[in-house]
């Protein structure tokens, strides 16, 4: 299954662990890019990036047009929105979010002329731009990573000084199954992914810049290759086909054979990884001053007709994008993102935000019954992180949270391996991800009843 | 669409197709040959004995987790490799109807039902009770026991029932010691014993104070010499032509390479004695190898079980003459490897997952462990086969070393970490 450490598979480079699920990305590999009609109502959430939610700038009435702010970042770790439609807002109100919980969201109707802001999406000559000129040009255009994990662009190319970068890798594996929208990206737009990765490295201010693109897309590693051919400090790397190869950490540990130690961060090994897609948005707002509107969805799965790879507007609502790619009756399952990683939702009724990479529909819903751990090991040989998966599903259950702390749930990166591989179809991501949410709750209670009985304790001394 | 409801779970939303279950029965139908071919050989007895110990199993399963309100899972075939694994390890004989409690009560009751209170299938019965209850349910079922449910059941049966344990052959030859006075071949017990048991014994005269044959003792206090070495292939070819001692009670029999082939051939295909699924070698091999090929089993257990055990089955040193010292690597490599439980213990049960260690490394530790404790045990402990007590053992074991190969966490050792 897996090398026994970073080493090579099948001659490429790879990560020790990991599965092959059949990658099913022949539904929509060979499906262009499509845009998708401009909605004529988009739902704009505030939050759409990890961080503070910005704060709206605008009122119920306001016109405004594409490309304007409609809600500025709500500190340093934040991000801007801006409008995708031209029109009038409509609403701010709470809608369903991709969470579960409600969520802020800034609703506009389209006046269908669909008309830019003065002065925005115009080239712009970005040739003299310093590194934090750029970096403030990408958070003024509201980037956020666009593999899914929406981080606030402008903060991850912003290292402290003691963490200096040496190698920017740009991200085309996309390794869940069914994905298509980077692939699709590369072969058709590669200009626009090698002139945002020249811009990234002057935003980090380092000279070597790898492109890894997993080995099942072999096309796209000729052209991405052809692209960046004679460009000063850019390369670009086959790796191996596996589950999580696209994981940031893991990649690293491909490409440099370095690892990210536990509890800290790529730049701590002078790393820094971002999506293709990003890039190719880190491009469209330093050299066309075009902050982000749309974004490629792949929508997909045996529950839609038509798979397919949609250029959608930032808020478009999915049931438009269900829709086009004809959704079937009694599909089960509704995902945002892959099979592996994504969030499960119980609506369609949710727009389209900036870490919408895909939108799956599947005909079968697993769960039910588990049963007990039967100790064979394949979590543990699987396991990209070099955990022990079944003891922290165990311990899970007989909620020791304390204990699996210590025994590094913290590192897990809920890739969901662990869970595809195990024979007794144990959820052992979700009891990972229990106890992940129970560790903050626990340490709260502690440190209370710790004030508590120190407050206690002050009051006796001083009673003395 | 907005009034459409989906499913919600925690990802991840796609498993792979292996479950629980179909691995359990594909082992069994891998283990099943083996059984089969011990009904061949045996007889009937081995088939009632299989079905006793099978239907003992399930039974006993299906039975707990009624009275405990669990669901009942014996469909998922772990009770049913555990009750054939049980049959297999032990020899047929043990439901053979005695001739003598067959008469006794056959005019009260007819032949038919004294036949069947003759054949002791109670001793099964309890066998697979005490596997299944005590070894695997009293635990938490499937995942939560410590020691191979099969194995704990042999070694109950083993210790309740000790004379009629492994190393009875059907067909009951009776052992003959070579009598140290007359130097000829007497019966010893009435109790008839497989080739494992013939060598341990002559192995153990021969290390007694007196010798392996009458006058030795004398013979090497008045100074004269015999060869260690020779007097060790005296006792490799007295085990290797053992039909020919007993019938002709020549103690120094002599052995061709034919003879020496056929005997190990015999061993390999299964026309030999010993427990009613360890004898056709072969199937058990072919079988270990499918399992490795398609994953079920780590093949660090087998190899460095069966490679510790024969290695040091042929190394470890044996008193051939008293009052000598030991010869080293006088074993028989080839006898070791084919003889007894070893292939049965290597590939079907130390390997189970559930007893065994969950990381690589701790399996090597484990199958060597096993492979190291079955040549002791058959070099100097009580028994002629060790596997069963040697897998017991590392079964109690596996949590420690669970505990010592734990992997190292991504991004915990300094070394490995970057440059920064």
């Amino acid at each position: 299954m897996s090398s026994a450490v970073a080493g090579n598979h099948a001659g490429l480079k790879t990560f020790r662990g990991g599965v092959h699920p059949a990658d099913m990305k022949d539904l929509s590999r060979d499906r262009p890019i499509e845009a998708a009609p401009v909605p004529q109502r988009v739902y704009i959430p505030l939050s759409q990036h990890i961080g503070a939610p910005a704060k709206p700038v605008v009122e119920k009435g306001a016109a405004v047009k594409i490309g304007q702010v409609i809600g500025e970042a709500g500190g340093f770790v934040s991000a801007p929105v801006h409008a995708s439609v031209s029109g009038t807002v409509a609403a701010i109100e709470k809608r369903p979010g991709i969470f579960g919980s409600p969520v802020s969201t800034i609703v506009i109707d389209s006046d269908g002329k669909d008309e830019w802001l003065e002065g925005r999406n115009k080239p712009v000559d970005y040739a003299g731009m310093d590194r934090d000129a750029i970096r403030r040009k990408i958070a003024e255009c509201g980037l956020a990573g666009m593999g899914g994990a929406t981080f606030p662009t402008h903060v991850k190319l912003s290292p402290p000084a003691d963490k200096p970068i040496d190698t920017l890798i740009i991200n085309g594996v996309e390794c869940e199954p069914y994905l298509t929208c980077d692939h699709r990206l590369m072969l058709e737009q590669p200009k626009r992914i090698i002139d945002g990765a020249e811009i990234l490295l002057r935003a980090v201010g380092c000279g070597r810049c790898i492109i890894a693109i997993e080995a099942n897309k072999p096309d796209a590693y000729e052209i991405m290759k052809r692209e960046a051919a004679g460009r000063k400090g850019l390369s670009v790397e086959m790796v191996a086909v596996k589950y999580p190869q696209g994981a940031e950490k893991q990649l690293i540990n491909a490409l440099l054979k370095r690892e990210v130690p536990s509890g800290g961060l790529p730049m701590d090994v002078g790393a820094l990884a971002q999506n293709v897609g990003t890039a190719a948005a880190a491009y469209d707002a330093v050299a066309m001053d075009r902050p982000v509107i749309d974004r490629l969805v792949t929508v997909t799965g045996e529950g839609v007709e038509r798979p397919s790879n949609f250029l959608a507007r930032i808020g478009a609502p999915l049931t438009a994008l269900l829709e086009k790619a004809g959704l079937k009756p009694g599909a089960r399952k509704l995902i945002l993102g892959g099979p592996m990683m994504g969030l499960a939702q119980y609506t369609a009724d949710l727009p389209v935000t900036k870490g919408t990479s895909g939108v799956l529909v599947l005909m079968e819903a697993y769960g039910g019954d588990y049963e007990n751990c039967i100790r064979c090991g394949r979590c543990v040989q699987s396991c990209p992180a070099y955990l022990i998966p079944s003891e922290l599903s165990m311990l899970a259950e007989s909620r020791e949270w304390e204990q699996s702390r210590e025994k590094n749930v913290l590192d897990c990166i809920e890739c969901g391996v662990c869970a595809y591989v195990c024979p007794s179809k144990r959820p052992i991501v979700h009891l990972i991800k229990l106890t992940k949410s129970e560790l903050p709750r626990i340490k709260k209670e502690a440190d209370a009843k710790k004030k508590k009985a120190e407050a206690k304790q002050q009051a006796r001394n001083s009673a003395t | 669409m907005s009034d459409m409801k989906f499913v919600v779970s925690t990802s991840p939303h796609i498993k792979d197709r292996e479950n629980a279950r179909r691995i359990m029965w594909r082992v069994n139908l891998i283990l099943a040959p083996a059984a089969v071919a011990g009904i061949i050989f045996f007889g009937w007895t081995a088939a009632v004995m299989l079905a006793v110990c099978i239907a003992g199993s399930v039974a006993t399963e299906a039975l707990i987790q009624k009275l405990v309100g669990k669901k009942i899972t014996v469909s998922d075939g772990s009770a049913f490799l555990t009750g054939m694994l049980l049959a297999m390890v032990v020899s047929p004989a043990i439901v053979l109807p005695t001739p003598e409690v067959v008469d006794k009560y056959a005019p009260s009751i007819g032949a038919a039902l004294a036949t069947l209170f003759a054949m002791n299938l109670y001793v099964p019965l309890i066998g697979a009770f005490f596997a299944i209850a005590f070894a695997k349910q009293m635990f938490g079922g499937l995942g939560a026991n410590i020691w191979n449910p099969a194995l704990a059941g042999r070694a109950f049966m083993l210790a309740a029932y000790a004379l009629l344990g492994t190393g009875t052959w059907p067909n009951i030859e009776n052992i003959k010691y070579p009598n140290t006075e007359t130097k000829k071949m007497e019966v010893a017990a009435t109790t008839g014993a497989t080739t494992r048991n013939f060598q341990k014994s002559l192995r153990d005269q021969s290390r007694s104070s007196k010798g392996l044959f009458a006058g030795d003792k004398e013979l090497i206090e008045a100074g004269q010499e015999i060869d260690p070495h020779q007097r060790n292939e005296q006792i490799h070819n007295m085990f290797i032509a053992r039909k020919q001692v007993e019938e002709t009670g020549n103690i120094n029999p002599t052995v061709t390479s034919e003879d020496r082939w056929q005997f190990y051939w015999k061993f390999l295909i299964g026309k030999r004695d010993g427990s009613l699924g360890e004898t056709c070698s072969l199937w058990l091999i072919i079988g270990g190898v499918i399992l490795i090929a398609l994953k079920y089993i780590d093949w660090r257990v087998p190899v460095f079980f069966i490679g510790g055990a024969v290695f040091l089955g042929w190394l470890l040193p044996v008193k051939v003459l008293p009052g000598k010292p030991p010869i080293w690597g006088g074993g028989d490599p080839l006898f070791e490897f084919l003889s007894g439980g070893l292939l049965i213990g290597a590939f079907f049960m130390a390997t189970d997952m559930v007893t065994s260690p969950m990381t690589r490394k701790g399996n090597i530790i484990f199958g060597l462990g096993c492979g190291v404790l079955t040549a002791l045990i058959r070099a100097y402990g009580g028994y002629p086969e060790g596997v069963c007590y040697s897998i017991l053992l590392m079964n109690t074991a596996v949590p420690l070393i669970d505990r010592f190969t734990r992997p190292r966490v991504f991004g915990t050792r300094l070394a490995a970490v970057g440059q920064k």
